[in-house]
């Protein structure tokens, strides 16, 4: 058990640095900023809490406000790379609609609401008890990302938008691991202490899984679009021609 | 207890539907020919004469309450079945528009921005107008408002036509 703990904690970043490589090696910084910036910030924090975490004795203290300013930060940008994903390929695409901004601004709304007032339940939070609050916030984040992915998937299903092999990696590795996250909050939360080493293996589990996704799909050739030749068909000019006449008839 | 079977149960559910939902992502991206063979026909003039208010005062007259009640579920289902094969033609012509935006000729660009507008708004308009057709079923006259659909679908079908004379449509125009 203590193996595939340790495993599972050093595992997902050697993955994403490996990842970040493979992105800066191509230029992908330049087709998505949000997302580059936010493995870095990832690896940061890792590098921070593993730092604090080889320390002898072991800072209970510090550690836990390491984990919990790095699951802020690192929160603030998981957010931002969903938005921005959403942005791109529904609110920029089609301006016109307004729906799809009052939809996605009420459901933020909501989302936020009902996981500040579930959070606020959760935990005993204070300043004693740093690892507390980064449950809470581990929770309302997972909520919020959830609810922002089924939108975002359920959306491009309904209107059949097509995108990009990475957008669907980045967007299927951050829903798997939100989902993981959110049961495994709420299990550690009415557990307590018997359950967290549990719910650790869960979530490193989790966050592997969603690593794993993501090298696959960026590592994957991209899917060509249907490319057609451009010369126009016998038929489709008849067509027209059919069509025209209707209209100098009228 | 409960609180902690909710959430288990929200994210269980929520990662099983988003793995669904980002497989049928995967397993979309045929060629155009095999789009343009999936597309089926619409009979406008159909769907109009369904949604017709004297030609449901005419059944409603000539009809016992029982029969009206019977004739009138069937027409709204299909009507149903009229907006949903819509819809599917307007996912179809979604990525006929996405694939026409790729295109070096700006207006065929202009062209294919018009039409996945337009694919897009209609595929949102059959989400509104499927429910309210089967409300209609309960409700006779509530479908009545939703005859504008089919106009948005005519106005889409043009702007195949439209886009057809810069860019090979692959003859879903004429499929339409």
């Amino acid at each position: 058990m203590l193996v595939l703990r340790y495993y599972l904690w050093i595992a997902p970043p050697v993955l994403l640095a490996i990842l970040l490589a493979f992105l800066w090696r191509r230029g992908f910084q330049k087709q998505s900023q949000s997302f580059v910036a936010y493995l870095v910030v990832q690896e940061i924090a890792y590098l921070a809490e593993f730092v604090v975490a080889i320390h002898h004795p072991f800072p209970a203290m510090t550690y836990g406000w390491t984990l919990l300013f790095g699951n802020a930060v690192s929160s603030i940008f998981e957010l931002a790379v969903i938005y921005v994903l959403i942005n791109r390929l529904l609110l920029t695409r089609f301006p016109s609609f307004a729906t799809f901004r009052y939809v996605l601004g009420g459901l933020l709304a909501i989302l936020v609401l009902v996981s500040a007032i579930i959070s606020g339940t959760l935990s005993d939070v204070s300043v004693r008890f740093p690892i507390n609050a980064c449950h809470a916030l581990d929770f309302a984040v997972s909520l919020v990302q959830v609810g922002m992915l089924l939108l975002f998937f359920m959306l491009n299903r309904v209107l059949r938008i097509s995108w990009r092999n990475w957008v669907a990696g980045i967007a299927l590795g951050f829903g798997v691991s939100a989902c993981i996250n959110l049961a495994g909050a709420v299990l550690r939360n009415y557990f307590g202490n018997p359950s967290i080493v549990a719910v650790d293996i869960l979530e490193g589990t989790g966050f592997h899984i969603c690593v794993v996704i993501w090298l696959v799909y960026f590592l994957l050739p991209e899917r060509s679009f249907p490319v057609v030749d451009e010369c126009l068909e016998k038929t489709e000019l008849e067509l027209w021609n059919h069509e025209l006449e209707g209209v100098a008839r009228q | 207890m409960t609180l902690v079977v909710v959430f288990v149960l929200i994210g269980v559910l929520a990662l099983i539907a988003i793995v669904a939902m980002a497989r049928g992502h995967n397993q979309g991206g045929e060629d155009l020919d095999a789009l343009a063979r999936k597309l089926r026909p619409v009979d406008v003039r159909a769907f109009h004469n369904l949604m017709n208010e004297k030609e449901e005062d005419f059944l409603r007259e000539n009809l016992s309450l029982r029969e009206f009640r019977a004739v009138h579920c069937q027409r709204m289902l299909a009507a149903a079945e009229y907006v949903r094969c819509a819809a599917q033609n307007a996912g179809i012509l979604v990525r006929l528009g996405e694939a026409a935006r790729l295109s070096p000729d700006p207006e065929v660009v202009a062209a294919a921005d018009r039409l996945l507008e337009n694919a897009v708004r209609l595929r949102l308009q059959a989400l509104q107008t499927v429910p309210l057709l089967y409300l209609a079923i309960i409700v006779p006259g509530l479908g009545h408002s939703r005859r504008v659909f089919f106009d948005a679908y005519d106005v889409m079908t043009r702007q195949v036509v439209l886009l057809g004379l810069r860019y090979p449509t692959h003859g879903m125009a004429s499929a339409l």
